[in-house]
């Protein structure tokens, strides 16, 4: 009786002396049930049994196969870092780490997945991140019940504020750059294992026409670019729809040698301007998906029968007239300016419901369309945060990173509508000469 | 909430509108482009109008065929709204107005009056304001607008195109807008005057396409100088030099020339390049009286007889002769205004309007009368700054 | 009602949308109308006379001490005698919003779309407006910041395009007739926009910051005044100002004028879509206090499921207010002034005697006790 208990005693100094000996094994943990223990065991940890203890060690040994840190292929730049994230979290929050030094900076871990207990990191900058945010990024994670998390667009669904509205509402990257970029204006990046797609909130509507290559190149080159994008913006959504308003409500909008040309152009022509634009777009939008979804190879065979079929051909067999394919192939190219895609997405859904509405009122449609847009827009928040701010509510002082871009020694605080704790971002003596 | 309601109720509502919509569409290939429209009184005192399409194909093509550029339609109806909708009978298209250039007048109605027809002209929302009311002096309506014309394909853009360079670079006359036109038709201190529009050569040669084969063309569009309105009838038509004047007083001259024969043998020509009047309501002893100065700069145009222009005071001889020569057209066309037409074309019952409201209500009614006996001095100040590439004349030594 | 609140900011541009919108389109030709070339300055009249009528409203918002018109006044008189006058209140502003509703749908009808049936103009026009009210006074500032900018850019690309039109001499002369035309014609422009303001007593409490807000009401209404004021001159010194009275839509007739080196032509779409804009923020407002106010007469505690109903029948009323231009031209002469006086002045008047007596009455019996 006495040797068994002597034996516990000492298996206990034993199991003591390993857990405090500090192995040169990051990430020791107790495991105390055997559910979880199978759970460690299983996403490849090593387990340490010891005789005659109800405790065991796991030590996070984790390894397997995976891509190494490659070129982004979503969000290419022409100056600015190539890398892009990977599926492994691990790497990713090194990737971070390795761009932001600070002690400050916190990596919380938790698992999401009742089946794939997928690892989760909230990365933010303890001090600058405000801490409603963060309470709010936690509580709302700490909700989700859910047996699967493969990709990030699961949290994001979960996590974002207006569950029925066009506009993205969370910010996603592959970039580290961009993320980093996030994070040290003081917002909350997740990181879900297995996928490069990081979120990051809270996200406005002006950081969806914001690229991190802005920062890169010169401020003034930044802000012709935004202001670009920003152009590009209106006619991706409005230029159908102007479209068809102005050549079947409004004609005397059309100087008059352009309304003569337009006219004999759609001599001949069996559809509606209306029905013209509808069938034009959506061609378009079925080559651009069966450009993504295809192998390479097949790739640029859809171009040649795309550009054949809607440029030559169909003008040809007088289905279509001229001025609509220039128009459907401008709004088609300024809606691949935006860097971020999902609000390119969204862009390309909402401009159906304007061309419906300029073929049934014209121009007035279309205006009370936008009215529309822009009052849900204003209504909409990220994470507590106006989604139109600093447009509306106008910040005055924040507008030096918006539409326009200053120079780096210019822009002094970090944007204010992101946080309001630490905002000194650079000493103004420094362009002191 | 209340969420669900509202968004199945809303969607309902959009959905009924957009599938009933549609009230207002015209497709582009559904317009029959009007450029100009003519109007006149019939012989049964009915109106006649008259519009000139045209045929967008035959304009912007590549392949032109032997289909003319425009078409006309004429009908009649008891207003001219009527005529517009009887057109339908006749043409395939719906008559698109806002692209209208040019208001052709016929001597008929002109003399008639033509404030009641220009009534539909300014209330429906298809006209916009920027078409030119003219006159068709000596030749009908329809023969005016069936002419094709060289060059300039479309014969209502010629016209309008040949009437804003007349102004532009000769002053001979002067194009005018509908809303000015009834705003000087309403002003009692003013009466308007109408550029006229007449054909050269034979009318019926005009309307074929041989026409414009010709590197001559036979027949052929001219404007020409302005008729004088009192109230809203046409009482008679201005000389060319009258017209001159005319425009030099109401500062609407903006280059031209001025040419009169020197001393000796051979003309001088001065090529005006700004004006700038100003006219000013004087009152003595409550009688008014007008004063107008113009200022006037120009180059030596063209010269042909034998002056010194290196002297200073050789070009002060030519200041003041081009001052007397513009002087005597500006008489001209006050003499013509007064005796000949007793309608107040300048403007003056405005000046004295604004200068003393209280004595253009004791004359207001007749003031046309009143403008008879005005007195009005004229001071001209010529000044001729440049003489081109020459700096003298080209005469061979004697 | 929910918790929401606008800046001062935003209040101001409300007041400015609010002022312009639609009396942009009727404001110009009963003007040239009446007191012919000095127009401009029997609207200046106006305005100086609607800040005077603005500092009142403040005085009596100061007085409601955070509480909107309806509940101030229900306060301040009880249950019934309060209900009586916020009957006529909503009522007014009811009327009004209908009256602004039609005028989009005639402006519409008669100049862009005139083959469109007028109640469905009214119809598309009010879902976004109900939407709006809807999303609530947050979004309804927010986005007033958003339009404002292209409101002032426009305004501003306006006047500096038609300035080369302008013939002076049109002013003149100045006075010709006498004053009397134009100060009679002036109750004209403080029936329609200033008068209407009274709808802001319902929009005010729900203003950050106390100081400010009052100078953001008196500075909207008179930026708004100025805009006005500069449209009805530059209709009177382009068109001139017989032209003017001819005219339905004055400043829509000025915005075909609108020509750029002889290509750009047709603009006025541009400048009716601006209009459209400030009629809408107009159309929004009224709307919103009217939909607060019924639910705070009724003690309801959410004015949303109101939106609807009141909504369908605004439509109707819009379309039965009145059968035809012609007797709106003479209602909004003759009528509105005291109907709206009635309403816009004496009502409020009533309240705030109420409300200093009662402020009067609090003051004694927190001095009695020391």
């Amino acid at each position: 009786m006495l040797e068994v208990s002597e034996k516990r005693h000492f298996t206990h100094h034993l199991y003591e002396s390993i857990k405090e000996a500090n192995l040169p094994i990051g990430e020791m943990s107790e495991v105390e049930d055997k559910q979880d223990l199978l759970k460690k065991l299983l996403s490849g940890e090593t387990i340490l049994l010891l005789d005659k203890q109800t405790k065991a060690l796991s030590a996070s040994t984790k390894g397997w196969r995976d891509r190494g840190v490659q070129e982004t292929t979503s969000e290419s730049v022409i100056r600015g870092p190539k890398e892009a994230f990977t599926e492994t979290i691990r790497t990713n929050t090194a990737l971070l780490r390795r761009k932001i030094k600070d002690p400050n900076l916190r990596v919380e871990a938790k698992t999401i997945g009742r089946k794939t207990c997928t690892d989760i990191a909230v990365v933010y900058l303890e001090g600058t991140a405000e801490k409603e945010v963060l309470d709010q990024v936690k509580e709302r994670l700490n909700q989700i019940d859910i047996d699967a998390v493969l990709e990030s667009g699961y949290i994001e669904e979960f996590i974002q504020d207006a569950q029925y509205s066009p506009f993205p509402t969370v910010y996603n990257s592959e970039k580290p750059d961009a993320i980093a970029g996030g994070i040290l204006e003081g917002r909350v990046a997740i990181l879900i294992d297995g996928t490069p797609n990081v979120l990051l909130v809270p996200a406005l509507f002006v950081n969806f026409m914001q690229s991190s290559e802005d920062y890169y190149q010169r401020a003034d080159i930044g802000t012709l670019v935004r202001l670009l994008r920003l152009f590009c913006f209106s006619v991706a959504l409005f230029m159908p729809s102007l479209y068809i308003a102005f050549t079947t409500f409004h004609q005397e909008m059309i100087p008059p040698p352009l309304l003569i040309s337009l006219a004999s152009q759609r001599e001949g022509v069996p559809f509606p301007a209306f029905v013209e634009a509808l069938m034009m777009e959506l061609t378009f939008e079925v080559l651009r998906e069966a450009g993504v979804r295809l192998p390479k190879p097949v790739g640029s065979a859809v171009s040649i029968v795309g550009a054949l079929v809607l440029g030559q051909s169909a003008v040809q067999a007088g289905l279509v007239s001229p001025a609509m394919v220039i128009v459907v192939a401008i709004t088609a190219i300024s809606s691949f300016v935006f860097p971020a895609y999902n609000m390119a997405i969204s862009i390309r859904i909402l401009r159906f419901p304007l061309m419906i509405l300029a073929a049934t009122f014209g121009l007035f449609g279309i205006i009370l369309g936008m009215i529309a847009m822009v009052f849900h827009l204003c209504s909409l928040q990220s994470f507590g945060k106006p989604y139109m701010a600093p447009l509306a509510p106008m910040i005055g002082k924040d507008q030096k990173d918006v539409l326009i871009r200053l120079p780096h020694w210019g822009l002094l605080s970090r944007p204010s509508f992101f946080t309001k704790s630490d905002q000194k971002r650079v000493d103004s003596k420094s362009k002191e000469r | 909430m209340y969420m669900n309601i509202y968004l199945k109720a809303i969607t309902l509502a959009v959905c009924l509108l957009l599938l009933a919509g549609c009230w207002n569409s015209k497709e582009l290939d559904d317009l029959g482009i009007v450029v100009a429209v003519g109007i006149d009184k019939t012989e049964d005192d009915q109106f006649l109008l008259v519009t000139q399409v045209i045929n967008p194909s035959e304009i912007a093509t590549d392949a032109p065929t032997t289909r003319p550029p425009v078409s006309i339609y004429e009908t009649t109806g008891d207003s001219i709204f009527e005529a517009f909708r009887n057109m339908t009978e006749k043409s395939p298209r719906k008559m698109y107005l806002s692209q209208l250039r040019v208001l052709v007048i016929g001597n008929r109605l002109a003399e008639e009056g033509i404030l009641p027809s220009l009534d539909i002209f300014y209330r429906d929302h298809e006209f916009r304001t920027a078409f030119f009311v003219t006159i068709a002096k000596d030749t009908g309506v329809k023969d005016l607008l069936k002419v094709l014309t060289p060059y300039e394909k479309i014969p209502a853009n010629k016209l309008m195109h040949s009437m804003e360079s007349v102004q532009k670079s000769l002053g001979s006359s002067k194009g005018i807008v509908i809303d000015e036109l009834i705003a000087q038709i309403l002003s009692k201190g003013q009466n308007p005057v109408l550029p006229g529009l007449l054909i050269e050569g034979d009318a019926e040669i005009g309307t074929a396409i041989e026409n414009i084969e010709k590197i001559d063309a036979p027949t052929q569009l001219r404007v020409d100088h302005l008729a004088v309105m009192k109230e809203d009838r046409v009482i008679g038509w201005l000389t060319p030099d009258e017209s001159k004047g005319l425009n030099y007083i109401t500062g609407d001259m903006e280059s031209t020339t001025v040419s009169y024969p020197c001393d000796s043998e051979g003309l001088v020509s001065v090529e005006v390049l700004r004006t700038d009047s100003s006219s000013k309501a004087k009152f003595e002893d409550r009688t008014p009286s007008i004063s107008i100065e113009l200022d006037l700069e120009g180059n030596v145009g063209e010269l042909n007889c034998p002056i010194d222009l290196t002297k200073a005071e050789s070009i002060e001889t030519i200041n003041g002769d081009v001052e007397k020569k513009v002087k005597q057209k500006m008489e001209a066309a006050i003499k013509a205004a007064q005796e000949d037409f007793g309608s107040d074309i300048f403007g003056f019952g405005s000046l004295i309007q604004r200068k003393n409201p209280d004595y253009w209500k004791t004359v207001e009614k007749d003031w046309n009368s009143h403008f008879k006996e005005l007195k009005v001095e004229i001071q001209v100040k010529a000044q001729i700054r440049r003489k081109g590439n020459s700096t003298q004349p080209i005469t061979i030594e004697e | 009602m929910d918790n929401q609140t606008i800046s001062p900011r935003q209040f101001m541009f409300l007041v400015i949308l609010f002022s312009v919108g639609s009396s942009i389109l009727i404001v110009p030709t009963p003007l040239a109308a009446n007191a012919k070339q000095d127009a401009w300055i029997s609207i200046s009249i106006s305005v100086a006379i609607g800040l005077l009528l603005v500092v009142l409203y403040n005085h009596i918002a100061t007085l409601m001490k955070g509480q909107t018109f309806v509940q101030a006044t229900i306060a301040v008189f009880g249950n019934w005698f309060g209900r009586v006058l916020l009957f006529f209140y909503l009522s007014f502003l009811y009327i009004l919003a209908s009256l602004v509703l039609r005028n989009i749908g005639d402006f519409m009808t008669t100049q862009i779309i005139p083959e469109t049936p007028l109640q469905f103009t009214h119809i598309l026009f009010l879902i976004v407006v109900i939407w709006g009210a809807y999303l609530g006074l947050e979004a309804i500032g927010r986005s007033s910041e958003m339009f404002m900018p292209w409101v002032v850019l426009l305004v501003f690309f306006f006047t500096i395009t038609l300035s080369p039109q302008i013939k002076m001499e049109n002013l003149q002369p100045v006075l010709g007739n006498g004053i009397v035309p134009v100060v009679d014609t002036s109750t004209f422009v403080i029936g329609t926009p200033l008068l209407e303001m009274v709808t802001f007593l319902m929009i005010i409490p729900y203003v950050k910051d106390g100081k400010t807000k009052k100078r953001a009401w008196i500075l909207g209404t008179f930026i708004g005044g100025a805009i006005l004021t500069l449209i009805t001159l530059l209709c009177i010194l382009i068109l001139g100002s017989d032209l003017t009275a001819l005219n339905t839509y004055p400043s829509y007739k000025l915005a075909q004028k609108i020509n750029i080196a002889g290509f750009l032509e047709g603009l006025e779409i541009i400048i009716a879509i601006i209009w459209m804009i400030t009629i809408f923020f107009k159309m929004v407002v009224l709307y919103y206090s009217t939909t607060v106010g019924i639910a705070q007469f009724l003690t309801m505690e959410d004015h949303r499921p109101l939106l609807l109903p009141l909504g369908m029948g605004m439509v109707v009323l819009s379309i039965i207010a009145y059968p035809d231009v012609a007797y709106f031209e003479t209602f909004i002469n003759e009528t509105w002034f005291p109907f709206a006086i009635t309403h816009g002045l004496i009502i409020p008047l009533i309240v705030w005697i109420g409300l200093l007596f009662k402020s009067k009455k609090q003051n004694k019996t927190q001095q009695e006790p020391s």
